[in-house]
């Protein structure tokens, strides 16, 4: 490493973040201190008609759930789930559905931790769809990241060509998308995905709890820290 | 997923989430047809499979370079479906049936010696994998990154000692990190 001195490194390396979302249910996953049964896609298929106490809990977001779901699934987002746990029917058997199955593992050890016992659909609507299961297709919406990608390259675009052809003036537009693109990818706010959040098209989209929205998901580096290492 | 392959023994496929950088590896040695799984993310776990069967591989090792707390691992389901022998740090506390491993531990993967190195600092149990001259970093070391270190028991003081660790490997050696948040999957240790 080039840089040699000790404690400027470490100080680099000990800078404090916030922790990762859901990082208590995510631990006693991966330690093993509790683990939600899952059940196969072909399985829960077969036991939705069998067991009439059978209830599909999908965690997933409004957006994702009216886009499409599993016949005679409920919808509760991950988000609100702590919150809802008892409205949840009491005798109920439930399996929670989310994309993957990664929502849905960390939504039962939340029910867990209520007393309320859980499995997980295998694969989530991936799975089921893998398995050539039936899907209940709604309105198909561009998700709001593509959407403001949508827009911001179509403005940029624009301003070039009309100020290129029209009156320079017009290049202030493509200015204007790509200095927000900037604050956003800085910053992890972005302007145009809150404004589209609230049109009416995308009206059934969670917020984040903090009222804040990223051009992508995951944007965040939950693992990295700010300092780098030189050699 | 991408394939990087070396000469004969050894070839190593990439696990890469959407989204989140976050990368499993599934480190195949050739000869035996064996192979040892890093850090599979619970949603992965169909797809290392899915490469398993299609190459006609066995997976006998599989392991988390430390306990991860920004996904769900994988390994217990992995281990579960394919017998697979769970290995973990001396200082994890992952419950179950685990081979602890720690700094200087050493197994066959195949034909190919395998050694552990401790890692501690982004979190106490965390261990690096060294095969034929690839070291699997997990989230200490990234392509152009540091691993944090403020939370989970997590020491910069510790992180710093294990740079030096690495940094006494040759300078060829190949890093494969945990995560690629520089748009980067690999570097070395030169």
């Amino acid at each position: 490493m080039r840089e040699r001195d000790r404690a400027a490194l470490v100080a680099r390396l000990a800078v404090k973040g916030v922790p990762p979302a859901n990082m208590s249910a995510v631990l006693r996953h991966n330690l093993g201190e509790s683990e939600s049964p899952t059940v196969a896609p072909r399985d829960l298929a077969t036991l939705r008609d069998a067991d009439p106490r059978l209830f599909l809990l999908d965690v997933r977001s409004p957006l994702e759930f009216e886009s499409e779901r599993i016949e005679g699934s409920t919808s509760v987002p991950f988000e609100t789930l702590d919150a809802r746990a008892d409205e949840l029917p009491a005798d109920a058997d439930i399996v929670v559905v989310c994309r993957t199955g990664v929502r849905a593992t960390i939504a039962a050890e939340t029910l867990a931790r209520v007393g309320r016992h859980a499995q997980v659909l295998e694969g989530g609507i991936l799975g089921w769809r893998r398995a050539g299961l039936p899907l209940r297709e709604g309105k198909k919406r561009l998700p709001v990241d593509r959407q403001v990608q949508l827009i911001a390259g179509t403005m940029i675009l624009t301003g070039v060509a009309l100020g290129t052809l029209v009156n320079p003036w017009f290049l202030a537009l493509a200015a204007f998308f790509g200095a927000g693109l900037t604050f956003a990818g800085a910053t992890g706010t972005c302007g145009l995905a809150l404004v589209l959040l609230r049109m009416p098209w995308n009206r059934l989209s969670a917020m984040p709890a903090d009222g804040t929205a990223t051009c992508a998901a995951g944007a965040a580096s939950t693992c990295a820290a700010p300092a780098t290492p030189e050699k | 997923m991408a394939t990087l392959t070396r000469p004969a023994t050894l070839s190593i496929e990439t696990f890469r989430a959407p989204g989140e950088g976050c990368l499993g590896y599934l480190v195949v040695d050739e000869p035996s047809r064996t192979a040892l799984a890093i850090d599979p993310r619970l949603d992965q776990v169909g797809a290392f499979q899915e490469t398993l069967a299609a190459r006609g591989v066995r997976l006998t090792h599989v392991l988390d370079t430390h306990t991860h707390a920004d996904h769900l691992s994988g390994v217990r389901m992995l281990a579960r479906r394919t017998g697979a022998t769970v290995m973990a740090h001396a200082a994890s506390k992952l419950a179950g049936t685990v081979e602890r491993v720690t700094g200087g531990t050493t197994f066959e993967l195949g034909t190919s010696p395998v050694s552990v190195l401790d890692a501690p600092g982004h979190t106490p149990d965390s261990l690096a994998v060294l095969v034929d001259g690839h070291l699997f970093t997990g989230d200490a070391l990234f392509a152009r990154g540091a691993g944090r270190t403020d939370f989970m028991g997590g020491s910069a003081s510790d992180l710093y000692d294990t740079f030096r660790r690495f940094e006494a490997l040759p300078d060829a050696t190949v890093v494969h990190p945990g995560h690629d948040y520089a748009g980067q999957a690999t570097t070395t240790i030169a």
